[in-house]
This record gives C-alpha cells, sequence and structure tokens, in this order.
C-alpha cells in the first residue's frame, strides 16, 4: 500500500537536506497553491505524488459566491499539465456548489488536461454515484475522514466500497485515513497522512518500530529546541514506514 | 498495599456498564470481597479495573498482595462463608452475573492492538460484518449534508475550517 505523506513541516529544507536520490523514492500529496515555484521539480523527481485541488484553502477569507471556480480549473489544468501530474484529486466542493457542478468541473478539467482526475465519494453524493466513478475512473479516493462524517460504526462498510473498486479493477485511496490499525484488514491501494508533522509541532519524536510509527512525547517541562531538526527527523522515521507499508500492507 | 497505589490500565479493553458497575458495588456491599484481581510487578491493574474501581467507591482502602509467577493458582479462601449457604450460593451468581453484565468492549483499543484473527482466537467477534439492509440504511441516511447557510467551510481533506 502507498501511504502518501501529506502536510507541511518544514517540508523545503528536509527534501533539500534528504537529496533526490532519497526523495526519489518517496510518495507526497501536495495541495495545489499557484505560487510555490520551490516544489514544482519535485513532481518529476518523487516516485509520485497526488495533487489535492486545494480548492477549499483557496476559499478561505473570500466571499464563495464571488469565486470564479472556470479560471481555478483552468489553472489547476494547466499546473497539471506543465509539471506532468498523473494523480490530480477533482474540486470535491459539493458542499458549495453541489454534486452536479462538481460534476460539470471535473468533467472540464479532465478534458483541460486530457487525462482523469481522481474523484472523490463522499456520503452525500450517494451509491449510485459510486458504482458509476468505479466504473468510468480508473483511481478513485473516499474522502470525508478527516471531518469524522465516517462514524465508527460505518468502518465496517469501507471493505465494500474497496471490493466494488477492485472488481472494476479501479484503484481506492482512504483520503485522510489515519486509522493505521486497520490497514492491514482495510486493502486500500492508498492512503495519506499527516500525521508525520504533528510530532514538530508537539515536540513528539517519531520512531518506526519496524511495522508502525511510535510517538515517544517530550518530558514534562521540555521545551523542543530545534523544530526543523525534529520535522526532518519524524519525516524520515515516517519515510520508513512508508517504504515498509509498500511492501507489507 | 493501599488501594491508591494500584494503577489503572490507560488502555483497559473493558468499557464496563453503568448496569455492571453498580452490580459490583452491590456485591461489594452485600457479600464483601470475593475474587482476586490481576497486577503486574509495577501495580499495573491487568485484571480487575472495574472491580477496584467499586471498591474504591464502597469504601475499600486496603490491599493483600500475593506474589507469584504464575506457576500456582492463587486461591482466595473466605473462611465466613460456606458455599452451601444462602450467602455462598448468592456470591456464585454475583461472581458470575457482574462478569456477565460489566463487559463492554472497547472495539477501537482493542483493534489498535490486536489483528482481528488473533481476537477471533480469543472468540471476540468485532462488528465488523454486516447485512446488504444495512449497508442500504448507510447510503440511505446522509447525515453529512448542512442545508444552513454556511458561515465556514471544513476541508474534508485535512479537517481544517476556514471562515468564508
Amino acid at each position: 500500500m502507498r501511504v502518501y505523506l501529506a502536510g507541511d513541516s518544514y517540508l523545503k529544507q528536509t527534501l533539500t537536506r534528504l537529496g533526490n536520490e532519497k526523495v526519489s523514492e518517496l510518495f507526497l500529496l501536495r495541495t495545489f497553491v499557484t505560487n510555490e515555484p520551490w516544489f514544482e521539480p519535485y513532481y518529476k523527481i518523487c516516485k509520485d505524488v497526488i495533487l489535492d485541488s486545494g480548492a477549499f484553502s483557496f476559499m478561505s477569507g473570500k466571499d464563495v459566491s464571488k469565486i470564479n471556480w472556470e479560471e481555478y480549473v483552468e489553472k489547476y489544468a494547466q499546473f497539471v499539465v506543465k509539471n506532468d501530474i498523473k494523480h490530480f484529486i477533482e474540486l470535491d466542493i459539493d458542499a458549495i456548489v453541489g454534486f452536479e457542478e462538481v460534476k460539470r468541473l471535473r468533467k472540464k478539467l479532465e478534458n483541460l488536461t486530457n487525462r482523469q482526475p481522481i474523484p472523490v465519494w463522499h456520503k452525500s453524493r450517494g451509491k449510485e454515484a459510486f458504482l458509476k466513478d468505479v466504473v468510468d475512473y480508473d483511481y478513485i479516493a473516499l474522502g470525508g475522514f478527516a471531518i469524522k462524517n465516517w462514524k465508527r460504526k460505518d468502518y465496517k462498510f469501507i471493505e465494500w466500497f474497496i471490493k466494488e473498486a477492485h472488481k472494476n479493477n479501479t484503484k481506492i485511496h482512504g483520503l485522510g485515513f489515519t486509522n493505521f490499525s486497520m490497514l492491514d484488514t482495510l486493502k486500500f491501494d492508498s492512503v495519506d497522512s499527516s500525521s508525520w508533522t504533528v510530532g514538530s509541532r508537539y515536540g513528539s519524536i517519531s520512531k518506526f518500530d519496524g511495522k508502525k510509527v511510535v510517538n515517544i512525547s517530550k518530558k514534562p517541562g521540555t521545551k523542543c529546541v530545534n523544530q526543523s531538526e525534529l520535522a526532518f527527523h519524524n519525516f524520515n522515521e515516517w519515510s520508513k514506514f512508508q517504504q515498509w507499508a509498500l511492501y507489507n500492507l | 498495599m493501599k488501594i491508591n497505589e494500584l494503577k489503572f490500565d490507560d488502555k483497559n479493553f473493558n468499557k464496563h456498564t453503568e448496569f455492571g458497575m453498580g452490580l459490583l458495588e452491590k456485591s461489594l456491599r452485600e457479600n464483601g470481597a470475593g475474587r482476586s484481581i490481576l497486577i503486574d510487578k509495577d501495580n499495573n491493574i491487568i485484571a480487575g479495573n472495574g472491580i477496584i474501581e467499586a471498591a474504591g467507591s464502597v469504601g475499600f482502602e486496603n490491599i493483600k498482595v500475593v506474589e507469584t509467577t504464575g506457576d500456582e493458582i492463587v486461591a482466595v479462601k473466605r473462611t465466613d462463608i460456606s458455599l452451601n449457604s444462602k450467602k455462598g450460593r448468592k456470591m456464585a451468581l454475583a461472581d458470575n452475573a457482574t462478569a456477565k453484565a460489566d463487559l463492554e468492549w472497547d472495539e477501537e483499543k482493542l483493534e489498535s492492538e490486536f489483528k482481528l484473527e488473533e481476537l477471533k482466537d480469543w472468540g471476540v467477534m468485532l462488528e465488523t460484518s454486516f447485512s446488504d439492509k444495512e449497508l442500504e440504511d448507510f447510503f440511505e441516511k446522509d447525515d453529512t449534508s448542512n442545508s444552513k447557510e454556511p458561515k465556514s467551510i471544513v476541508c474534508p481533506h485535512c479537517g481544517k475550517s476556514f471562515e468564508i
């Protein structure tokens, strides 16, 4: 299983320090922002990058009714083509514009890039939409985990989604699915996690124990003196887990 | 040893039930202490978190510790009770009834410690199977959409909330 590392905590320094040979083994999930030239070379260097549309962070502080989504999709498509990105996520802004409009924007994105984006299934889309997407697309994602739209008691249904996708030879990504203890029973093709960034924020040290990453909290009353060093260390430990997961989950 | 020297298991797989905890307290009040608990070398409770919680509420203060390395069975001998008495039979009933009523698995904690196969070996079946009807109900009930005009939005990917 591919575990894409998402989020940003001294990532620029970390990737520079790791060097291209090591970076070429990595799977990352990045968010599309219009002005971040430093990362662009890494789309080619990394083993694979999934690009998220960034539509939600783009809306921050804006009058949503005035956002020109046509223009946004065009810029997003341009970026995908320019950087030859194979895996990129649709604008799943159902909560803002409705599913019909999301589908229209998806089609536009598809036409502009001449490749398929990754649709993200949300519960509000219903069963039929999922069953159609697994037929129409090679790679789909299950969303809503980060905002707890999936209640714990509903996790048992995830297996059904995975089976339906695989029945159609479609890959399935658990977007923000960080329940790592379930990953050896739930056969997602990929998931992403920004957990590696949490340690440097709260001063805890990540350690890959050969099967999972454990976090060692700093002692009460102590302070982390070098956050970028900690971020580098934690990223490294998570990348070890990523390599292990690739062949063992 | 004093009861407050014991340490509760922070990964206790049993969430306990209100009814079960009530029965434990009732039994301690009416019958006194019965079966022993199990602690590790550092006084962490391996088994018996519920009974110690109930004993604390009822007012027990002292713990008699029998040290062992697992090669002998430790029996608690109640010298004041005969099995063939009303009280003896009541204790036997209470012992079984409390065990049954006070168990509620903490599935999240179990899943984080054990594989499903290991749990099955112990007869612990989590609610991972479902019927077609349950699946249909899951799709039917959409409790995720918000009909009100939103003032803030939450990114479904990272969980961050944005003012709009």
